[in-house]
């Protein structure tokens, strides 16, 4: 079989993903969540997760965080590696130093706002597959990844239909929303957004609805273990489960959705490419020589 | 044959050292899920996956700046920096009604006496009530830094709410949790 991960695809990849990473980082400073603006917070929350143990114990915290210095220089350090992996994608120096350094900001961020979130998951797992330079080793954690991503609806899916068999539970979507809409409701009563949840809570019948589609789209995942016939819909599918639960269940679940570039096919992503380059000469002469 | 085609099997055929990562990261991430504690990178995805009913009551807490200035994040695209508020806010109301320590510390007097060796390093894993004093005050800072103008108070109530017959929210009550100056 022809192996249409080449060089010049790697390449494209580690580009798309850094910009993607990027605009995370965007997001974050417009959100004062960079470590140099956490103003040297005083209080976290470990857990029993012994990445965080490690963490602390090793004493980043104090050095990244607690210091104005420190998270200054590691935030600088971080976004450069970032925009150097974006313009010289050919080498992957500056990439598995970000693999390294990333997991430090995703656990400073968790630690300090006192809450595991797993919106950077996808984020500090995608750039170990451009570690390799090999095409063929790159192919199979690229492919890895899918299956990591399916594995993360699927799991939840498992979880709300077996394991918590909360799918059954009919009053639970209108718990869901009341409990996560409180506060911005208390808030923001007179908002349109406000009056179609008031709407939508006096019709719990259509948030159990809507719960059991994003659960069924979440089931539809493990379809992807099977053959990759219907990534684009899967793709698709995963987007549209982000956008439901960004509006009724109030978070921000869009950085995952960097795993998305993995259900993109090799061919369609090159023919793609291709024909940017065909009809942009511009975008073609801001390619560095790599 | 079929089974030839599995994506492990292929990778089994192709570089070991990699099959030995996956194979070791999905056992792992079953363990997890198993036993319920997440290590990273090894997650648990079971949000919302709990039965919750809806409450008699819902406690929320208000965060209001310069005597009245309510601070006030309408979208979720604000999520990251109203966690560093809320949920940061939430934390300590658990270290404040824990004599303002850590719980983790309880948690760790659970663990320590079967990992002895991880004695001389738990006091690296629980704030101190040194450093849980100086959260509020952080917290006026971070507050500052977030709304673009100078905080010179910050007042942080406690209401409880419940859901009119119309679904409207109402206030039963509320009090003045903390008060920083």
């Amino acid at each position: 079989m022809q192996n249409l991960f080449t060089k010049s695809y790697r390449e494209h990849m580690v580009r798309v993903v850094f910009l993607f990473i990027l605009a995370s980082f965007v997001f974050r400073y417009y959100n004062h969540v960079l470590l140099h603006q956490l103003l040297q917070p005083v209080i976290f929350k470990t857990d029993s997760d012994l990445a965080y143990w490690l963490y602390l114990i090793a004493g980043f915290g104090k050095l990244i965080v607690q210091n104005h210095a420190g998270s200054l220089i590691f935030d600088s350090v971080l976004i450069s590696l970032c925009l150097t992996s974006i313009v010289y994608a050919s080498q992957r120096v500056t990439v598995i130093a970000f693999s390294i350094l990333y997991p430090l900001y995703f656990l400073s961020y968790n630690a300090y706002v006192t809450h595991h979130t797993g919106t950077m998951n996808g984020i500090l797992l995608i750039t170990f597959a451009f570690w390799t330079m090999n095409t063929s080793t790159f192919r199979i954690l690229w492919e890895a990844l899918r299956y990591f991503t399916l594995s993360i609806y699927s799991m939840a899916f498992l979880w709300k239909f077996i394991i918590g068999a909360s799918v059954f539970n009919t009053s639970g979507p209108e718990a869901i929303v009341k409990d996560n809409l409180a506060l911005y409701l208390y808030l923001n009563p007179d908002t349109l957004f406000a009056t179609a949840m008031y709407w939508f809570i006096q019709h719990p019948l259509l948030l159990y609805l809507g719960y059991g589609f994003c659960v069924l789209i979440q089931a539809s995942m493990i379809i992807g273990f099977f053959t990759r016939k219907y990534d684009r819909l899967l793709c698709m599918l995963a987007i549209l489960f982000h956008f439901v639960t960004y509006f009724f269940v109030d978070v921000f679940y869009f950085e995952l959705l960097i795993l998305n570039f993995t259900f993109i096919r090799v061919d369609v992503f090159s023919r793609f490419t291709g024909r940017v380059k065909k009809s942009s000469p511009l975008f073609q002469k801001a390619y560095l020589p790599t | 044959m079929w089974f030839n085609k599995l994506f492990l099997v292929q990778v089994f055929g192709l570089n070991k050292k990699l099959f030995a990562v996956f194979c070791a990261f999905i056992l792992l991430s079953i363990y997890v899920n198993y036993k319920r504690v997440e290590t990273t990178p090894f997650f648990i995805w079971a949000m919302y996956a709990g039965k919750m009913q809806p409450r008699e009551q819902y406690k929320i807490l208000t965060v209001s700046y310069n005597d009245g200035k309510v601070f006030n994040l309408p979208y979720t695209f604000q999520e990251p920096r109203s966690m560093m508020v809320y949920f940061t806010l939430n934390h300590y109301g658990k270290i404040a009604a824990n004599n303002m320590n850590d719980p983790m510390e309880q948690v760790l007097s659970g663990v320590l006496p079967h990992y002895p060796f991880l004695r001389p390093l738990s006091g690296k894993l629980v704030s101190t009530p040194g450093d849980n004093a100086r959260y509020l005050p952080w917290l006026k800072t971070y507050l500052q830094s977030i709304v673009g103008e100078p905080v010179n108070n910050v007042t942080v109530h406690e209401r409880y709410l419940h859901f009119d017959p119309d679904n409207r929210v109402s206030e039963d009550s509320s009090k003045i949790l903390y008060f920083v100056q």
